[in-house]
This record gives structure tokens, C-alpha cells and sequence, in this order.
């Protein structure tokens, strides 16, 4: 609270000095970033973002699949808590709030006096509505299930909210500042019903001038917005899909942001002295993960050992071209919860002792085996999903080939994928896979439950995403623990804890995490890509030449 | 001619049918994709149960046809917009490209085709063929990048990509036309050659008409019926084409929709955007054999 009333005071001076803004720049500016801190700012205008995926809907509680639809939220709507660029909740349309003894009731002091941009007011009632919605069984909701731990929402008074959750829930914060709490305009759903999707209203700093599917949303300045005035008269969000074309347009000054640029494009546009091309490091960790449910899969050993036949560092260096950062923890540094452990090394001699040491023995035909079975297996992937996933599938493959794994490849459509691997244990038809993840929420509680908490009934899909079948006890209590306390330092203590078990136990080999390339004018400034990869521009101004 | 016309009926049901089970028959969930992927089985379920998938495919069927029929194809399963409208939004753009790079396929192809015929023999010929081949085949996504560096980054002539102007449109049917273009001048040439060689085009130098007037008004149109066919088969590959162009160009069409609607299995907007095509493309070639009368007076379509 504090520290939002500093920035605010803070604000406030440079608009009554005139004076020079504090640079908001990403900490991890590219050579090429001038210094812009000392520079004048001044607003108005518009700025233009290349996207690559369409949105589709700009209803919060149903995102439809697209990140980039998230980015968008940001702008219009508000959450009762909003992330800064460090992924910590800060007040937003909430002023304040505490959590009860029990730790099961967090009770919210809202904001006075601000309006949606249908000019309807925001009240207790109105952030009832929105969670009620998102839970209605009758809305099929995409992000339901982030909310599916609230238990209870009670509005003693206009600007009072509590929310009470099944069990004490520590990442509740975080969840609320996921884009979809973004709160909707009750109004507004109920006059446009099934084409809300395309008239969203929220309370945020901008909102929406025009939508055309596919092609472009273009938000307008709003006047009535509760905070410091915002800048652009107009943001437009404009779809490039093709990533050559999309960096193009940046260097045409078409676009005036873009994220991610294409990692082979970046030394060409670090030259231009009027582009900003800045690496951030996100929390999407990349894996390649093994089928416990099978042989061998299921010996520890191997898997060790196949864990450090991969070249990791080699991969990111010569095919991601140096844009990622090797992982040393299930999640990326970032997240919260992030520990560093002991990571299983490169060492392909080794690699190989430990197979011998595991009972495999070079056959005749140069691939090991044991008992007469040699070591052959598939390793799935998908086709453009993730970044570079084939080529980097297909290092894997010969790197594996190098210790005596016999390794074929299967590619999969990207919109398959998903379907294809999440079935019951049984049937699972991968022996390793391509594999990666990204917490919305920023919270590694979110991260381990995703990846590795067991599944109580393996005659169904996973819940979530543990597609290793990977089951330990001492895990999921930890996971249990981290996710049902509100103390945080018991909850960090139990990540740690967790996260160390289970790089001990390889059910996967931990890659690294991305770090995706923010390109922008050299004329703005404030421009933030977040963790999440939710570019953000609600603090973006432009520099005086 | 209205027999004609009326074949379109039953091919149409034929197309609908095959895109009907084929969309089904893909592997991938359309219910799990709008759940997203945190959903629970049972909001999976719930969904699936609003998008009207657990009917059984006969119903699914009639309903659909029923809607076509009544001019509603329902509503995307992606955004919930009707169907109809995202389709009037976008194919105007999808014919305007279709259209242009048709132009720019004929004009080019055309020309290319008359001159290498004529010149026979000759670097112009090698020079015109050698155009051809590489028109058919490079890479749509590879030229149109080339250009987007060449005309819009370098030289700053052109709007990288985007629609919304006459400038926009230039490179997406440059780049969408060539390969057509390729195709039609190599038929021009060849067919050009034959009737060239014919002893209609041999009297009408006898009796002393000018070469120019021998090769517009008699060889060229009798040569023109094959090239005609070929536009209308490459009408139908424009069409399919637009789908690497328009990604390249975020030209804002019916094809990358159509792309889009696949990777999410949206089963009501892919049925209707390829009926759409397939309606398109039948059209063309009605077109196609009227034009044949126009050229051939001896045939006539009762």
C-alpha cells in the first residue's frame, strides 16, 4: 500500500515538474539500449503492438487459448490486485486487505468511486459478479478451474468483498491478479449476452474503439480511468502473424513494439541505433520428460543417466541461439518458490557408465540392451509449438543415440498435441516427450501441481499436466503443504524442499527457460514485458527527442 | 445453362457431407480446446454438451444443413460469433486478393506466354520459360518475405503488410500470382505454338493480313480455350494458396481464418468457409465454360 502511494506521490511530481521520468526500462536492456532516464517524456499519440496470434474474444473469464488476448486485458480491464514486472500483487481495485485467522477468508477493501466505461459503478457487487460468472456451470468458463478454490463470496458493504476458499490457499493473491479476474462490467454482459466477447467493458485505462476478428483491437484513451491519466490517445494491437513480417514491420516503424522477435532476427536489429531489443528472461521452463508408467523409464538410474546424455547447454547455444537461460530447478527463476538444486550434468561418459552400471550393455548392433531388450524408444513432439521444438527434439535424439539409445522421432500437429498426450496412464502411447510449461499465475505452487503432483485415480487423464505419471508421497505432501498455507515462508520452505526431490528424481530433464526478446522504438519508454510474457504498457510514455 | 447451374445443389451437399465427416473424423477435441487446458473432465463435458457435440453425427449433420440451408451456420465455437458474419467480414478480402493476383497471373502470364511463343527459339523464349519455372516454383512464403525486405524495409516503398490500401495489396498478389502466372504463360506458349502452326493462322498470312493482326485476332483467341481452363483449375489453387500468402502478408482473408479454425477445430466455421470455396471455385468454372461459347461460337451450352 505504501508503495503504491509512493509511485503515485512519485507520478505526481514528474507531472507537476515536468520533469524527468524514471525509467521503468526492462533490467535486462540489450547493448544496443540507449539511456533513456534522462530524457523528457511526453504523451499522447498512438502506439502500435505486433501480435502474432488473433484474439479471438476479449471476455477475461474466457481468453480462448491466446496468450496475446491476455495482453490485451491487461489494458482494459482491472483485478482487484494487478502483477508489477516482477509478478508481485500490488493493490489495484482493491485498496487493502487481510486474511483471517484460519487463513480461509481474505477480506478486500475496494476502491471508491470508480466507474466502468458503460459508466456503471464498481462496487462489492459488481467483483461478485465476476467471480460468480467464472463459476457459473452454465458459462463453461476456460479459467474456471483457477477459481474453482473459492468456496464463499460475501459483500458485507458497497467497498467490502471477502472471499472464502475451501482450504487456506497462499497463492490466492496471485490467482486474483491472473488476467482473468480482470473484472467485467455486469452490465455490459447482459446487454450484449453471447457477443460480449467482442464489447468488452472493465474499468481499466483503456478501453475498446474498435475490434475487427483477426485483424486488429484498437483501444482508446479512457478519460473517467480512477488512476494517473494514461498516456497514448490510442493503443492498437495489430496481428502479424508471420514473425519475418512482424520484425519487418518494426523496422519499417509500422509497429512500434513487438515481442518475441524472432531469435535470428535480433543481431540484425541490434544495429539499428532506433530500436530497443531487449532479452527478458519469462517463466516458460522447457523439458523433455520421460513415461514413468514404462520400461525402463521407470529405473531411476536410467533416467538419471539419460538426463545427462543431453547437451543442454549445447542446445541453447546452437539452436536457441543463446536466448535461454539453463534450468536448475522444475521452475524458472522468477517464479515464485524458485530454489536452485543440483542439476544432473552434462557427461556422456558417464551417461554411459551409469546405463552399464543400470544392467545395459552394448548389443551387437552397438545399441545397448538388457535381458535380451534393446534401449529403443520414441520421443514425441510437436511441430512449432514450442520454440524450435523439432530441432531441438532432434539434438536430443542424436545426443541420446551417442550413449547407445536407439531413439525415433514422432511429430505430432501442434493442435493435437495436447489431446493426444493427456489420457490415462495405460494408454499413454510416448515413451519421452517435448514438454513445457508456464505458471499464469507466477506461482510455483501452480507449477508443481501442474507437473508433478500425483493423480489419484491413474484410470483417467492426468488432472493437470503430470504426463510422467511420476508419483512420490513426500512430493505431493510438500505440493499440499506449499498450496495450503497463507504463510509464505513456509510455503517457499516446502517448494524448496520439493523442487530438490524431485530434480533428484529426473522424471523429466529440465532444459532451460526462455527468455523472449522485447523489440521497441528507442522512442518509448516504460515499455515492460512481464514474466508471464504479458507485454504491458500501462507505464509506457514516449521520450523528446 | 441452368442445368448447369443446378448440378451446383447436389455437389455442394456432396462437399458438405465430405467436410462433415472429414472435420469429425481429425483426431483433436474441440471442447477441450475452448475448456482450455486447466479444465476439469467435467467442464470439458459440460461444454462439449453446449456446443451441441454429444448429438449424435446424424443430428449433427441435419442440423447443420438445416442451418445452411436457412442461411445460419451457427455460431463459432472459438469467439460465439456468428458464423456468417466472421465469413462476410473476411472473404471480401479473400476475393480481392484472389482477384488481383489473378490479374497479375494473366497479365504477366499472358504476355510472357505470347512472347516466348513468337519469339520462338530465341533468348526471349529461354528467357521467358526460365521466368516460368522459377515463378512455379519458389516458395510463396520465401518470396514474399524476399519482398517485404526488399520493397518494404529497404527501399520503403511499400506497407510491410496489413490491408487497407491499393499499396497493400501489391505484394500479396505479386507474390500470390507468380506461380499462376508461370503455369499460364507455359500454356500460352505451348498452345500458341500449335495453332501457330495451323493452316487457318498459314492463309490468313497468305492473304496478307499484318502478323500482329493474324496473332490477336486469329491465333491468340483459338489459342486461348486451354489457357482458360488452366485459370480456372488455378483459380481454385489461388484460392487454396492465399492460406501461405496471407499469412506472410497478415492479409486479412478467408484463408488464414480457415487455418486458424482447423488448428482449433472449430467445426461450424470450417464447414462454412470451405463450402464457401467450394462454392467459389464452381462458380469459376461455370464462368470458365461460358467463356469457352464467347471464344468458340460452335459450342453451345443448351
Amino acid at each position: 500500500m505504501k508503495r503504491v502511494l509512493a509511485l503515485a506521490l512519485a507520478g505526481l511530481l514528474v507531472l507537476l515538474s515536468g520533469g524527468p521520468a524514471t525509467s521503468s526500462s526492462p533490467a535486462t536492456i540489450g547493448p544496443s539500449g540507449p539511456l533513456l532516464a534522462q530524457k523528457a517524456t511526453y504523451c499522447g499519440g498512438t502506439l502500435t503492438h505486433g501480435q502474432k496470434d488473433p484474439v479471438q474474444s476479449l471476455d477475461s473469464s474466457n481468453p480462448g487459448g491466446t496468450l496475446t488476448a491476455q495482453e490485451i486485458f491487461r489494458h482494459i480491464y482491472d483485478g482487484l490486485v494487478i502483477f508489477d514486472e516482477n509478478l508481485q500483487p500490488h493493490p489495484n481495485l482493491a485498496e487493502s486487505w487481510t486474511a483471517s485467522a484460519d487463513e480461509r477468508e481474505w477480506t478486500f477493501k475496494l476502491r471508491r468511486g470508480v466507474k466502468f466505461h458503460d459508466g456503471t459503478p464498481f462496487n462489492s457487487a459488481a467483483a461478485k459478479y465476476h467471480f460468480d460468472r467464472i463459476l457459473d456451470i452454465k458459462e463453461a468458463s476456460s479459467i474456471k478451474s483457477l477459481f474453482t478454490v473459492i468456496e464463499e463470496i460475501r459483500t458485507p458493504d458497497e467497498y467490502t468483498i471477502v472471499f472464502r476458499t475451501k482450504t487456506p490457499f497462499g497463492p490466492f493473491l496471485n490467482y486474483l491478479a491472473h488476467g482473468g479476474a480482470g473484472i467485467v462490467s455486469r452490465a455490459a454482459v447482459e446487454k450484449w449476452g453471447k457477443d460480449y466477447p467482442v464489447h468488452p467493458v472493465g474499468t481499466g485505462p483503456y478501453k475498446l474503439d474498435e475490434f475487427v476478428v483477426g485483424q486488429r483491437v484498437v483501444l482508446v484513451r479512457n478519460d473517467d480511468f480512477w488512476g494517473e491519466r494514461p498516456c497514448f490517445d490510442k493503443i492498437v494491437f495489430k496481428v502479424i502473424p508471420e514473425d519475418g513480417a512482424r520484425a519487418a514491420a518494426l523496422e519499417t516503424g509500422e509497429v512500434d513494439t513487438m515481442v518475441p522477435v524472432p531469435v535470428n532476427s535480433v543481431v540484425r536489429l541490434r544495429q539499428r541505433k532506433d530500436l530497443v531489443i531487449a532479452p527478458k528472461p519469462v517463466i516458460t521452463m522447457m523439458y523433455i520428460g520421460f513415461n514413468l508408467s514404462k520400461e525402463p523409464f521407470n529405473d531411476l538410474k536410467v533416467r538419471q543417466a539419460l538426463s545427462m546424455a543431453i547437451d543442454r547447454k549445447g542446445i541453447v547455444d546452437r539452436i536457441i541461439d543463446g536466448f535461454a537461460t539453463l534450468a536448475d530447478s522444475p521452475m524458472a527463476k522468477g517464479t515464485f518458490g524458485y530454489a536452485p538444486s543440483p542439476t544432473y550434468a552434462y557427461d556422456p561418459t558417464k551417461a554411459k557408465a551409469a546405463l552399464a552400471g543400470a544392467g545395459w550393455k552394448p548389443g551387437p548392433s552397438g545399441v545397448l540392451e538388457k535381458n535380451g531388450k534393446p534401449l529403443k524408444f520414441v520421443l514425441w513432439t510437436p511441430q512449432d509449438l514450442y520454440l524450435k521444438d523439432v530441432t531441438v527434439a532432434q539434438a536430443a535424439q542424436a545426443q541420446l543415440k551417442a550413449v547407445g539409445a536407439d531413439v525415433d522421432l514422432r511429430t505430432v500437429e501442434a493442435a493435437n498435441w495436447f489431446t493426444t498426450l493427456k489420457v490415462p496412464a495405460a494408454q499413454a502411447p510416448y515413451d519421452m516427450f517435448m514438454w513445457s510449461l508456464t505458471p499464469s499465475t507466477g506461482d510455483g505452487y501452480q507449477q508443481l501441481v501442474e507437473l508433478t503432483r500425483s493423480d489419484p485415480d491413474t484410470g483417467k487423464p492426468p488432472m493437470a499436466w503430470n504426463l510422467t505419471h511420476y508419483v512420490n508421497a513426500k512430493v505431493d505432501e510438500l505440493i499440499n503443504m506449499a498450496g495450503s498455507t497463507t504463510n509464505q515462508d513456509k510455503r517457499k520452505a516446502a517448494l524448496k524442499e520439493a523442487q530438490g526431490i524431485v530434480m533428484r528424481d529426473a522424471p523429466l530433464v529440465f532444459l532451460y527457460s526462455l527468455n523472449f526478446v522485447l523489440g521497441y522504438k528507442a522512442n518509448l519508454t516504460g515499455v515492460r514485458l512481464l514474466p508471464n510474457r504479458f507485454v504491458d504498457f500501462r507505464e509506457a510514455k514516449r521520450v523528446r527527442p | 445453362m441452368v442445368r448447369r447451374l443446378a448440378e451446383i445443389v447436389p455437389t455442394l451437399i456432396g462437399v458438405s457431407i465430405v467436410v462433415f465427416m472429414i472435420v469429425r473424423m481429425v483426431p483433436g477435441d474441440p471442447a477441450r480446446l475452448v475448456a482450455g487446458v486447466e479444465a476439469s473432465e467435467a467442464d470439458v463435458m459440460n461444454i462439449r454438451r453446449q456446443l451441441g457435440l454429444t448429438d449424435s453425427l446424424p443430428q449433427q449433420y441435419v442440423r447443420f444443413l438445416h442451418g445452411a440451408l436457412t442461411g445460419d451456420f451457427g455460431r463459432s465455437l472459438k469467439n460465439r460469433q456468428p458464423i456468417l458474419a466472421i465469413i462476410a467480414q473476411q472473404s471480401p478480402y479473400t476475393m480481392q486478393l484472389a482477384a488481383a493476383s489473378l490479374m497479375v497471373a494473366l497479365s504477366i502470364g499472358l504476355s510472357t506466354g505470347v512472347v516466348a511463343a513468337i519469339k520462338r527459339g530465341t533468348v526471349f523464349d529461354t528467357g521467358s520459360m526460365v521466368f516460368a519455372l522459377l515463378g512455379v516454383s519458389l516458395p510463396s512464403f520465401w518470396l514474399g518475405l524476399m519482398m517485404i525486405f526488399l520493397f518494404a524495409v529497404t527501399l520503403r516503398w511499400l506497407p510491410t503488410s496489413g490491408a487497407g490500401t491499393f499499396l497493400h495489396l501489391i505484394m500479396p498478389a505479386i507474390t500470390l500470382g507468380t506461380g499462376s502466372a508461370g503455369i499460364i504463360a507455359r500454356m500460352t506458349r505451348a498452345s500458341l505454338l500449335e495453332v501457330l502452326g495451323q493452316d487457318f493462322v498459314r492463309t490468313a498470312v497468305a492473304k496478307g493480313l499484318r502478323r500482329r493482326a493474324v496473332i490477336v485476332k486469329h491465333a491468340l483467341r483459338n489459342a486461348m480455350i486451354p489457357t482458360i481452363t488452366v485459370v480456372g483449375v488455378q483459380f481454385g489453387t489461388l484460392l487454396a494458396g492465399s492460406v501461405v500468402t496471407e499469412t506472410v502478408f497478415a492479409w486479412p482473408g478467408a484463408g488464414r481464418m480457415l487455418v486458424d479454425s482447423v488448428a482449433f477445430r472449430d467445426y461450424p466455421l470450417i464447414q462454412a468457409t470451405i463450402l464457401l470455396f467450394a462454392l467459389i471455385f464452381m462458380l469459376t468454372n461455370l464462368l470458365v465454360d461460358v467463356s469457352y461459347a464467347f471464344l468458340d461460337p460452335r459450342l453451345r451450352y443448351d
